[in-house]
C-alpha cells in the first residue's frame, strides 16, 4: 500500500541524498534496545508519538500495520525484526519516525518504523564517522553507512548509522504492493 | 401451894362447862313441852274452828245455790246447779263427821242439833229444786211465742180475708146469683158483725197475756174462766155470721172454724201449765219456812264456833305461861356461869399476867445487854421454871461476854467451850476465834507479800514508764516521716494529674495530626496528577521540538537559526519532563511515607488514650495513698497520746505502788496487837528488813526481788505447842489480864 510520493523535494534530493560511505551530514540518532542508531535527517519526513496500529490481514513479514497521517495511510515497518535487534516493550518513550525512502526509480516511499527512543538531531562531520569494519561472508554489512562514537555517555557507545534504502531496498526492491 | 396454872385452868373451865350443859339440858325439856302444846292448838283447837268455819260456808253456798236454781231458766244450767247442791250436801256431811270426832262433849251436843235443824232445811230444800225445775213460766211462754203466735195468725188471716171479701161484695154491684135477695143493710152488719169478731179475738189473745204475767193462782183461774166464756161466745158468733153468709162461704168459714179450735186448744194448754205456777210457790218457800229454818241450824252453829274460839284463845294463854317460867330459869343459871367464868379467868389471868411480867423484864434487861439481872425464882409452878432458866441463860452469857471481852483486848489466848452442840453463840464465839487466829496468821503473811509485791510494782512501773517515753519519741519520729511521705504522696498526686491533663491532650492532638496527615496525602495525590499533565505536555513539547530540529535539518542552512531554537526547546522539555518526573517520584514517596505517618498516628492514639486512663489510675490510687497516708498519721499520733496516757499511768502506778508499801507497813504494826498465844512477845520491835522496804525512788536500774517468805511464817512455826499446853490446863477461859494496860489511845483509826 506504500504510494509513490510524486512530489519529492529537489533540494533534500540533491543535499541530503543517499550519502555514500563517509559522506557527513545532520542524523536523528535513536535506541532500539540499548543500540543507538542514526539516519540522515532527509530520509525523516517527522517524528510522531506512538499511536495504535491498524493491523493488516495477511500482511507480509517486516509489516506491522498502518497508521493515519493527517489523511494518509502510511505502513509501518518493524525495524527491530529487519536489523535483527531485539526492541523493548513500548514506553512514554516509543515513537514512531516517518522516513521518505528512496525507491530506486526516482520515487521515495514514505513508511514509518517504531523506535524505542529518538534521542536528538545532531550534525556529524566527517572526522566522525568511520567507515564500518568489513566483516566479509558472515554478515551483510551494507544496511551500515556509517559508524559514529555519539553516545550519550562518555563510554562513548557506538552509534550505527543506518542507510534506509539498502534496509528497506534490499529486502523488497521495487514497490512495495501487497 | 401446888396447884400449877393448868389444874387451874381446867377447874375453870369444867364448872362453867358443866351449868352450861345444865342449862342446855333444861332448855331442851322446855323445848319439848312447848312442842306438845303447839300440836295441840294447832291439831286440834284450831281445827274445830276451821271445821265449824267450813260448815258455816257450806251452808251458805247451798242456800245460794238454791237461789241461784229459781233464778235460772235454762234447764241444763238448772240441772248443773242442782247437782252441785248434792255435792255440797255430801261434803257437809263428811264435815259433821269430822267434827265431831274431835269436839267436846258440848260441842257434840249443839253439833247434833245443828245436824237435825240442817237437816229439816235440806228437806225443804229439796221441795224448793223440785218445784222449781218444773219451769212452769218458761214453758208456757214458749207455746204462747210459738203454736199460739201461729194459730192466732192463722185465725186473723182467715177473718182478713172474710172481710175483703165481704168488702167487695158491698162496693161491686151485685153479680146475679150470689147473695142474691139480701138487702143491703143486711150487707152491711155483716161486715160490722166480721170485724168485731176481729176484736174479740184480739181480746182473747190479752187474756191470755194476761194470764201468764199473772202471779197469784187465783187470778190466773180468773183469767182462765174468762178465756174459756170469750172462746165459746166466739165460736157461737161465727157460727151465726157464717150462717148470713152465702154459700160461697161456707168453706172459708170452716177453715176459720178449724183455726181458732186449734188455737183455743194450744191456748187452754198454756193457761193450765201457768196455773200450776211452780217458780212463784217455790220462792215463797225458798225465802219463807226454808230461809227460817237455815238461819236456826246457822245460829247453833255459831254458837259452836264461839265455844270453840274461846277454847282456843285459853290454849294460848297457857302456852305464854309456861313460856315465862321456862325463860326466868334459863336467864337465872345463865347469869350463875357467867358469873363463874368471868371470877376463874380474872383469877388466872392476874396470876399468869404478874409471873410473865417478872420473866419479861428479865428478858427485856438481857435484851438490852444488862447481864447482871437477878432472875430468882419465887413458886415452882411454870413461870418459875422460866425464871430458873432465864437465871441460867444469864449467867452462861456473862461467861460468853466475859470471853469476848478478852478477845477485844486482843487476847487470842483465851478458850472457849461451847455448852451443848446447838449452843449457836459458843459455837460461833469458838469458829470467831479460831478464824481471827487464822486471819490474823495470814493477814502477816499477806501484809508482807504486799510489801514485797508493791516494792517490785513500783520498779515495774518504772521500767514502763521509760519504755513510754521511749515509744512516744519514736511515735513522734515515725509522724514526721508519715508527714515528709503525705507531702510526697500528695506531690505524686499533682504530678499524675498534670500528666493525666497532658496526656488526654496528647490524644486529641495525636488525632487532629492522623487527619492532618490524611489531607497531606490527598493533597499529594492531587499533585501527583497534575504533575503527569506536566509530564505529558513536556513530552509533546519535547516531540515538537524534535520535529522541529528535523524540520530545521531539512531546511538546511536556512534552518540553522531554528536548529538552535529547537534544540533550546528541546532541553527545557527535557529538563521539565526530568523535573516533573523527580516531583512525581517524589510525590509518590511522600504519599507512601505520609500513609505511613498517618497509620503510625492512628496506632498512636489508642495508646495514648491508654497511657490518659493508666495515669489517671496512677492518679486516683495516689489520691487514696494519700488518704492513708493521713489515716495513719492520725493514728500515729493516736498512738502518741496513749503513750504519754502509758507514760503517766506508769508514773502513778508508782506512786500507787509506794503508798501501798507504807500501808502494808502500818498493817503490820497492826497486827503485832493481836497474841496467838505462841509466845511471841506482841510489844516486840518492828523487824527492819531493807527487802522488805519499798525502793523509794524509781530511777534506780534494777530492783531486788525480795523474798516473801521471811518473818512471820518463821515465827509462827515453833508456837503451836507451847500455846496448846498452856490451853490444856482446864476447860474455861484463860484470861490474861497481866497486859492489860492497852488503852483505846494506843489503837490508831483508819
Amino acid at each position: 500500500m506504500l504510494q509513490h510520493t510524486a512530489e519529492v523535494e529537489p533540494p533534500s534530493a540533491a543535499e541530503v541524498g543517499p550519502a555514500g560511505r563517509g559522506a557527513t551530514g545532520t542524523f536523528v540518532t535513536f535506541a532500539l534496545g540499548n543500540q543507538n542508531f542514526a539516519v540522515d535527517v532527509a530520509n525523516v519526513r517527522e517524528i510522531l508519538a506512538m499511536q495504535p496500529l491498524t493491523h493488516l490481514p495477511n500482511a507480509a513479514q517486516g509489516v506491522e500495520g498502518l497508521i493515519d497521517l493527517r489523511g494518509r495511510a502510511v505502513p509501518v515497518m518493524d525495524l527491530a525484526g529487519r536489523l535483527g535487534m531485539p526492541r523493548a516493550p513500548e514506553t512514554h518513550a516509543t515513537r514512531l519516525i516517518v522516513c521518505e525512502v528512496p525507491a530506486g526509480t526516482g520515487q521515495t516511499d514514505v513508511l514509518g518504523v517504531v523506535v524505542d527512543r529518538v534521542s536528538e538531531v545532531t550534525s556529524l562531520g566527517a572526522e566522525a564517522i568511520e567507515t564500518p569494519p568489513t566483516l566479509g561472508s558472515a554478515a551483510d554489512g551494507s544496511m551500515i553507512q556509517g559508524l559514529s562514537r555519539l553516545g550519550p555517555t562518555p563510554s562513548e557507545r557506538m552509534t550505527l548509522l543506518l542507510d534506509l534504502a539498502q534496509v528497506f531496498g534490499n529486502a523488497a526492491p521495487g514497490p512495495f504492493d501487497f | 401451894m401446888a396447884m400449877t396454872i393448868r389444874m387451874k385452868l381446867i377447874a375453870g373451865f369444867t364448872a362453867v362447862l358443866m351449868l352450861a350443859g345444865g342449862m342446855a339440858i333444861y332448855a331442851i325439856n322446855a323445848l319439848s313441852a312447848v312442842k306438845d302444846q303447839v300440836n295441840e292448838l294447832v291439831d286440834v283447837s284450831s281445827e274445830r274452828v276451821r271445821l265449824g268455819d267450813r260448815l258455816l260456808e257450806l251452808g251458805t253456798s247451798i242456800s245460794r245455790t238454791q237461789k241461784n236454781v229459781i233464778l235460772l231458766k235454762d234447764q241444763d244450767l238448772m240441772r248443773a246447779e242442782v247437782v252441785k247442791v248434792d255435792r255440797l250436801v255430801e261434803e257437809m256431811n263428811a264435815t259433821i263427821r269430822a267434827l265431831d270426832a274431835i269436839a267436846t262433849p258440848e260441842g257434840k251436843a249443839r253439833l247434833a242439833e245443828f245436824e237435825e235443824r240442817i237437816e229439816a232445811y235440806l228437806t225443804m230444800n229439796a221441795e224448793v229444786l223440785r218445784l222449781t225445775q218444773l219451769n212452769t213460766d218458761s214453758r208456757a211462754q214458749e207455746m204462747l211465742f210459738t203454736d199460739g203466735r201461729t194459730f192466732y195468725a192463722e185465725v186473723d188471716a182467715a177473718l182478713r180475708g172474710l172481710i175483703e171479701r165481704s168488702e167487695r161484695a158491698d162496693s161491686a154491684p151485685r153479680p146475679a146469683g150470689s147473695l142474691s135477695g139480701s138487702p143491703r143493710p143486711d150487707q152491711g152488719d155483716l161486715a160490722n158483725a166480721i170485724t168485731k169478731l176481729e176484736y174479740d179475738a184480739a181480746i182473747l189473745r190479752i187474756l191470755v197475756n194476761a194470764t201468764l204475767l199473772e202471779k197469784d193462782s187465783e187470778e190466773k183461774a180468773a183469767y182462765i174462766s174468762r178465756f174459756d166464756d170469750g172462746a165459746a161466745d166466739f165460736v157461737n158468733k161465727l157460727r151465726s155470721v157464717g150462717g148470713r153468709l152465702g154459700a160461697g162461704y161456707q168453706d172459708d168459714m170452716r177453715a176459720l172454724l178449724a183455726a181458732f179450735d186449734r188455737y183455743t186448744v194450744v191456748m187452754k194448754d198454756t193457761m193450765a201449765i201457768s196455773l200450776e205456777n211452780g217458780d212463784v210457790r217455790a220462792f215463797a218457800l225458798s225465802f219463807g219456812d226454808a230461809a227460817r229454818s237455815y238461819s236456826s241450824a246457822a245460829d247453833e252453829l255459831s254458837a259452836m264456833l264461839t265455844r270453840d274460839r274461846e277454847g282456843l284463845l285459853a290454849d294460848k294463854a297457857k302456852a305464854e305461861e309456861f313460856y315465862q317460867e321456862t325463860r326466868f330459869t334459863l336467864i337465872v343459871i345463865g347469869l350463875a356461869a357467867l358469873a363463874l367464868g368471868i371470877a376463874a379467868a380474872t383469877f388466872l389471868a392476874i396470876s399468869v399476867s404478874r409471873g410473865l411480867g417478872r420473866a419479861v423484864s428479865v428478858a427485856q434487861r438481857v435484851a438490852q445487854g444488862d447481864l447482871s439481872t437477878d432472875a430468882r425464882p419465887d413458886n415452882d409452878d411454870e413461870i418459875g421454871k422460866l425464871m430458873a432458866a432465864l437465871q441460867e441463860m444469864t449467867r452462861n452469857l456473862r461467861e460468853m461476854a466475859e470471853a469476848a471481852e478478852h478477845i477485844a483486848r486482843g487476847d487470842l489466848a483465851v478458850s472457849v467451850h461451847r455448852r451443848s452442840e446447838k449452843d449457836a453463840l459458843g459455837i460461833a464465839l469458838e469458829s470467831m476465834l479460831a478464824k481471827l487466829r487464822e486471819v490474823i496468821a495470814n493477814s502477816n503473811t499477806s501484809a508482807n507479800a504486799v510489801a514485797s509485791g508493791s516494792a517490785e510494782m513500783s520498779h515495774t512501773a518504772d521500767s514502763l514508764s521509760q519504755g513510754a517515753s521511749q515509744q512516744a519519741a519514736a511515735a513522734q519520729e515515725a509522724s514526721a516521716a508519715m508527714e515528709e511521705m503525705t507531702s510526697t504522696i500528695r506531690q505524686s498526686a499533682d504530678n499524675a494529674s498534670q500528666t493525666e491533663k497532658i496526656a488526654t491532650q496528647s490524644a486529641a492532638e495525636a488525632k487532629q495530626s492522623g487527619e492532618a496527615v490524611e489531607r497531606a496525602v490527598r493533597a499529594m495525590k492531587t499533585i501527583a496528577e497534575k504533575i503527569n499533565i506536566i509530564q505529558e505536555i513536556a513530552r509533546q513539547t519535547d516531540l515538537l521540538a524534535l520535529n522541529a530540529a528535523v524540520e530545521a535539518a531539512r531546511a538546511g542552512s536556512h534552518g540553522k537559526g531554528f536548529a538552535v531554537v529547537a534544540s533550546e526547546v528541546r532541553k527545557l522539555a527535557e529538563r521539565s519532563q526530568q523535573a516533573a518526573g523527580e516531583i512525581s517520584q517524589l510525590s509518590a514517596e511522600t504519599v507512601d511515607i505520609s500513609g505511613e505517618a498517618g497509620r503510625m498516628l492512628e496506632a498512636l492514639v489508642p495508646n495514648i488514650q491508654r497511657t490518659a486512663d493508666l495515669v489517671q489510675e496512677i492518679s486516683a490510687a495516689t489520691r487514696e495513698q494519700n488518704i492513708g497516708a493521713q489515716q495513719i498519721n492520725e493514728s500515729i499520733r493516736e498512738l502518741d497520746r496513749v503513750i504519754q496516757q502509758n507514760a503517766s499511768a506508769a508514773d502513778e502506778a508508782s506512786a500507787t505502788s509506794e503508798g501501798l508499801s507504807s500501808q502494808a507497813d502500818d498493817l503490820r504494826g497492826i497486827i503485832r496487837y493481836f497474841d496467838l498465844g505462841d509466845g511471841t512477845d506482841r510489844e516486840a520491835p518492828e523487824v527492819e528488813d531493807d527487802r522488805l522496804r519499798p525502793r523509794k525512788s524509781a530511777g534506780a536500774p534494777a530492783l531486788r526481788i525480795p523474798k516473801p517468805t521471811h518473818g512471820m511464817p518463821e515465827r509462827a512455826a515453833g508456837a503451836p505447842a507451847a500455846r496448846n499446853g498452856a490451853a490444856a490446863n482446864g476447860n474455861g477461859f484463860a484470861l490474861d489480864m497481866t497486859d492489860g494496860e492497852v488503852s483505846d489511845a494506843d489503837f490508831e483509826r483508819y
